[in-house]
This record gives structure tokens, sequence and C-alpha cells, in this order.
């Protein structure tokens, strides 16, 4: 098969070659590092906060609520126990102060907190549900903790009562014998082929029908066809530019490797804690990738089918639809199977070739799957894919003629039949 | 007579009512020249089309060196296409490589055969250039190149003057004779009577899906032999032009002052035509009975001229 080997070539260097692959090239690694090295610097840039708590209860709530908060390396927190006929005063200095922004808010525990609840947060980051939810989780225990302790409760008693618990979630699986794994992870990396599989699509699907109209509209097609079948001239087309795109995709994820790399060296000096990398069973990683790649062959090869029936670029623009919604269909799926890995939706979604490949990565990262469900999954898929190849050839020899109007679904189905 | 290279027998397409190819037989021997011959839209790409198995036929058969044209057949074939182009963003080098790659010669021999052809053509200093720089006239002779740069024993060319300035015109001319040297098998098609005229040995004159006439220019020509006459008078004179037209077996006459052409009917003698007029007086000065010209072969044949008087297709 060297000439199918020489359209694949061909067809890698062309796209290789663009600007626009280069640009996308140089481009990805910018945007993944901004979305790796930014949260970590908008966490300690933009996330520290002056916070002053009041305690006008005088019970002592205040200095276990501003040690509990002050922990948070986010939070500069001062205590102010003021007297109480001086609180009215130190209310409208603390509400100047937030005024003046040297200060981001106050918190203010007023007299009897423990039993009429009575606790208030003011400042300009009020709206935030992030600090808001650590200030609740600093003031909740404290409160809780001043309560039982008024019912008489020995304070050994309260503190091994209120030492925290470690929960963690690991996966255990029938189908990874490498024993139980951190479920999260494996979802994680699920929802990032999904998503990926789902852009790569629609990146490199556009290049594969593009790639099949400009060969119909510049005619170098005839020339090439008195050589390789259609069917030929089509895999070749799909193979190289997947090739092309995978290697971006390689080049993308191996910087993200190293952006994590340096995330960790920048998390450590930034004072923030070590991400993970995802660690998931060899067994899943393959499912994974059989799904990118079938899933984009399988779009690949209706983009290219598709692009055989267009005779204009304004025609592209219309027909690229027929291979976009069943794209959007497996899109929305994927949100139904991660509602229901077990479902219907689930089940039926796996087994249609056109949401296979979206769908499994998420499913089987939640739940098993039968070995047989998969099996069949990839059975159809594989088939599927060669299938519209086949098509997508037959449209090409009865098309090649046809300039001007396109044809309609009808006579093409005729067309298709007969040649 | 060996094999023929290509061989047709009732091939038929037809593309959804319309009928492009009826039942069409043909044949062309080996190291002939060969031109397919008719109007447009008489089937002539068509016919291309199936021995190239771009298209295949809805009945019938196709053969090309004996058997159904395939990878193992279509190498030996080389095709310069009536639309002509190239992928533009490629270098002249690449695509000519690649095209040659694709008739499964290996890259690094066909580099050398293409440096060879660009030397030849003049355009060995551009090989390193994009196709979409170079001019028409410059992509015409790429296209030229990749036809025949795998050593093909059989090369179609289709309409291959149409749109090619004079320089290019010549230039294809030498490679098809450079070809027919060779003893390589040349099927071109063409509306115009005169390339096929003379350049081919053989034809197969086509008329909306059909083919009207087949074989050696001789044959066609012999088939419709000794139909013809060249009668030069003395002067004209209308009695002398009535004698003409009373003559027996006169099928057609037009004349050009004293110049007449004459065209017989089916199994008329010329020599009955030449004892009337000498009876009758009329002071002959030439008498010749003619090889039929293809362009008469077709006038009869097809009832119309090949060229719908369209204007030439210049790019």
């Amino acid at each position: 098969m060297p000439e199918t080997f020489a359209l694949v070539r061909r067809e890698f260097r062309a796209s290789v070659r663009t600007r626009t692959y280069l640009l996308g090239t140089l481009v990805g690694p910018v945007l993944i590092a901004l979305v790796f090295v930014l949260p970590l610097v908008f966490m300690k840039v933009g996330g520290n906060r002056q916070v002053v708590v009041v305690d006008a209860d005088g019970t002592g709530l205040g200095a276990r609520v501003a040690a509990t908060l002050g922990a948070d390396d986010r939070y500069r927190v001062d205590l102010v126990i003021p007297p109480p006929a001086r609180a009215d005063s130190v209310r409208a200095a603390l509400r100047g102060r937030v005024a003046a922004e040297t200060i981001d808010g106050y918190l203010w525990i007023g007299a009897d907190a423990a039993r009429s609840g009575e606790v208030v947060y003011e400042g300009r980051n009020a709206a935030s549900p992030r600090d808001m939810g650590d200030i609740r989780r600093a003031v909740t225990p404290a409160v809780q903790t001043e309560r039982l302790r008024d019912s008489g409760v020995d304070p050994a008693v309260l503190s091994e009562a209120l030492r925290p618990v470690e929960v963690e979630a690991l996966g255990l699986r029938a189908d990874a014998p490498d024993g139980p794994s951190r479920a999260g992870e494996s979802m994680d990396v699920a929802m990032v082929v999904t998503f990926g599989l789902y852009m790569m699509i629609l990146l490199y699907g556009m290049s594969v029908l593009r790639g099949v109209r400009e060969e119909k509209e510049n005619r170098v097609v005839e020339l090439v066809l008195s050589s390789v079948r259609p069917e030929q001239l089509m895999a070749g087309k799909v193979i190289g530019i997947g090739a092309a795109g995978l290697l971006q995709v390689t080049i993308w994820v191996a910087f993200a490797a190293l952006a994590i790399g340096f995330g960790d060296v920048l998390a450590v000096a930034l004072g923030a804690g070590l991400p993970d990398i995802p660690s998931i069973p060899w067994s899943l990683g393959a499912v994974f990738l059989a799904c990118f790649l079938g899933g984009y062959f399988l779009y690949a090869s209706i983009y290219a089918a598709v692009g055989a029936t267009a005779t204009s670029g304004q025609d592209a623009q219309n027909v690229q639809m027929i291979a976009t919604a069943p794209l959007m269909l497996a899109f929305f799926a994927v949100f139904a199977v991660i509602d229901d890995p077990a479902g219907p939706v689930a089940t039926a979604g796996s087994l249609l070739p056109f949401t296979s490949p979206l769908v499994l990565p998420p499913r089987i990262a939640l739940a098993p799957v039968p070995a047989w469900e998969l099996a069949a999954a990839f059975a159809i898929l594989a088939v599927s894919c060669l299938a519209f190849l086949w098509i997508g050839g037959k449209v090409y020899k009865v098309t090649i003629l046809a300039t001007g109007q396109r044809p309609s679904l009808k006579q093409l189905w005729r067309w298709v039949r007969a040649g | 007579m060996a094999d023929p290279v290509v061989e047709l027998r009732g091939a038929r397409k037809t593309y959804g009512s319309t009928v492009a190819v009826e039942g069409l037989d043909l044949a062309i021997p080996s190291s002939a020249t060969f031109a397919l011959l008719g109007p447009n839209g008489s089937g002539k790409t068509t016919t291309i089309r199936m021995i190239l198995r771009i298209q295949e036929p809805d009945a019938g058969q196709v053969r090309i060196f004996g058997r159904p044209p395939g990878p193992g057949s279509l190498d030996r074939v080389g095709y310069l296409p009536e639309e002509r182009g190239l992928y533009p963003k490629m270098t002249v080098r690449d695509i000519l490589v690649f095209l040659a790659e694709l008739k499964r010669i290996p890259p690094k021999e066909g580099r050398g055969r293409v440096e060879r052809w660009l030397e030849r053509v003049g355009l060995a200093d551009r090989a390193g250039d994009t196709v979409e720089s170079l001019s028409k006239g410059m992509q015409q002779k790429l296209q030229f190149i990749a036809a025949v740069v795998h050593d093909p024993e059989l090369v179609i060319l289709d309409e291959p003057f149409s749109g090619l300035d004079p320089i290019n015109q010549q230039a294809l001319r030498d490679i098809v004779a450079d070809l027919r040297r060779e003893g390589r098998t040349i099927l071109f098609s063409t509306h115009i009577i005169e390339h096929a005229e003379r350049l081919c040995d053989h034809v197969c004159i086509l008329a909306r899906g059909r083919a009207v006439a087949h074989g050696s220019v001789g044959e066609v020509k012999r088939e419709h032999g000794e139909r013809y006459v060249a009668l030069g008078l003395e002067t004209w004179s209308a009695v002398a032009e009535a004698a003409v037209r009373e003559a027996p077996g006169v099928g057609g006459v037009t004349h050009d002052g004293a110049a007449f052409e004459i065209r017989l009917v089916d199994g008329a003698a010329p020599q009955a035509l030449l004892r009337h007029l000498v009876e009758r007086g009329v002071d002959v000065r030439r008498f010749e009975v003619m090889e039929p010209t293809l362009h008469q072969v077709f006038l009869e044949r097809v009832g119309r001229p090949p060229v719908e008087m369209e204007a030439p297709t210049v790019a």
C-alpha cells in the first residue's frame, strides 16, 4: 500500500505546514499555561483578605473564630474586643475603614451570640461565596463548641468529638485489577478525553471537509482518482489530518505536563498546595485512547462524506450541520450519563456509534461497564467508520461530475446505490 | 493482432436519465495513436473515465492490458485530464514526486525522474516553488510531466490542446511525438478533426454516446472510400453545373466556381459519372476520385460539424 502511505504523508504535511497549525500549536500551550498558572497567581495576589473580628460578647468566642480563620493563609485577622459602651462608635469606625479600603470587612459577633446566633459580616467581599463559606466554617464550630460547653460538656470530650474526619473517595472496579484508584481522578481524565475529542472533531473534522471540497474545486481529484480508489483517498485524508491533529494534541499534553511540573514549583513558591498528577489504571487508559481515535475516525469520515457532496464553499457551510448535529447530541448525552452512568441514556449512548466515543469515557470512569457492552460498542464503532468511508467514496465518485447545484439527499441515495 | 491495450465491450454509463455512453465497443491496439473524436457531450470524457476506473460502467466490460482496471494496470497508465488542477500549496517537486508515488514509483527514484523532466521543460529552477506561484502555462507543463513521469505504456490525454498557449501546444506535440517514437500507446480525445487527422493512426468517432466509426484511419476512410470526386472544369457555366447535378449516382454537390466536390451515393461508380459528363460535352480539366477526409466522414456520420462554433478556450 505505498500509494495509501503517500496519501497519508501528503495530507499530514499539508496540514502541518499551514499557518493556522503553527499558530495553534504555539498558542495552545500559552492558553494551557494561563489555565494552570493564573489561578495560582490569582489565589495569591487577588485572594488576600484583611478582616477584623469584633467580639462584642467578650466570652472568648471572637478569639476562637479569629484563630480558625487566621489559620488560613488568605486571611489576615485582627481581633477587637470593644467595651460595650463604645460598641456603636467602633462599628462606625470599622465601616469607615471598609469604605476607605484599608480592610475588606469586619465580622461582628454580637453580645450573647452563642444563644441568639447574631453574627454579622459586613464587607466588600460579602458577595463572594468562597469568602462567606470560609467565614461560616470558622464561626459555626466556635459557636457550637460554646453552646456545648454551656451545656456542661467536658472540653476534652468536646475536642475529641470535633476532631475532623477525612473521607477518601476510592473507586473500586471489577475491571481494574491494579486495585482501587482515586475515582475523581479517573473522572477528570475522562472529561479531558471527552472534551478533547469534541474539540478535535470540531477542529480537524472541518479540516477534512475543507480538504475534500478543495480537491474537488481545483480538480486535482480527477488526477488522483486515476491512480487510487476514492475510499483510499478519503482514508488517507482522514488518517493524515488525524495524525497532524494527534501530533498537535501530543505537543499540548506534553506542554501541559511541563506546566504541571512547573506549576508545582510555582505553587510551592507561592505557598499553595501541590496539585496531584492524576493516575488511572492502564485498562481505563486504553479504553480512553480507543474512544478518542475511534471517535475521531468516525466523525472525520462523516465530514469527508459530507464534504464530498458540497460543490462550493457556501455549500460546505450549510452541509456541515449534517455532521455537527450528531456531535451536539453526543455532547448533551454526556451530561445525562454523568447524572446516571447506569441509566438508559448511558446504555443506548454507549452503543450508538455517534455518541459512544464521547459517552464511554465518563461512564466507564463512574461505573463499571459490562465487557460485552464495551466489545459491542467498539465493534459497532469500527464497522460504522468503514461504512462511512465507503459511503464517502461512493458519494465522491458520483458527485465528481456534479458542479453547480448540490444534489438532493434523495438523488444522492439513488446515486450511491447505483454507483 | 496482439491483444488490445484497451478494450471496451458494450460499455454503458448513465447519469440519472441522461445516457452518456451506450453500447460502446472499443479496441485500442498496442503502440497505436488513437483519437476519440466527437462533439462536446458525445461521451469522450465518460469513456476515458471508465477506462481509468474513475467511473464504473453500468453495464459492459472495460479491460486494460487484458484485465479490469486496477492497481496493477492503472500504474501503467498516464493521464492528462481535460479539467486540469494540482494542489496549489505544494511545491513543484513535491507534487510530481507524490503523483509518481501514487503510481508506485518510490520517492527516491521519483525525485530523479522529476529533476530530469523539469530540466527538459525548463522549470528546473522552480522545483522548490509552490504550484500556485507558477504561471498558468508552467502549471500546464507540470500537468504534462505528471502524465508521463512514471513512464506509462498507455498515455491518455483528454482534450489535450484545449486552453494551451501556442508554445505549450508545440511542447505537447513534441512530447506526443516522442511517446510515439518510443512505441507507447496514446489515446486522446478531441473535438478538433485536424488534430485527429494529423496525429492519429486510429480513430473512434463518437456521437451521442455511440461509436459511429471505429478502426484505423485508413479503414475508416476506406469504408467511405471512392465516394468523393474532385472535379475541375475549364469554366463554370449553368449548363455544365446542371449536367453535374443530373449525373447518375450524385448524392451532393458543392462548388467554388469551377471547382466541384461531388459526393456519390452508395454503390455509384465514378466511371459512370465521367462518361456522363463527357457525353454531355462538359469540358473536364480534372477528375479525381478522392479519399474522404475525416471531416467528411464525420459530417456524414454525425450529421453536423464537430465544433458548434464554440470560441476557442484561451485561459
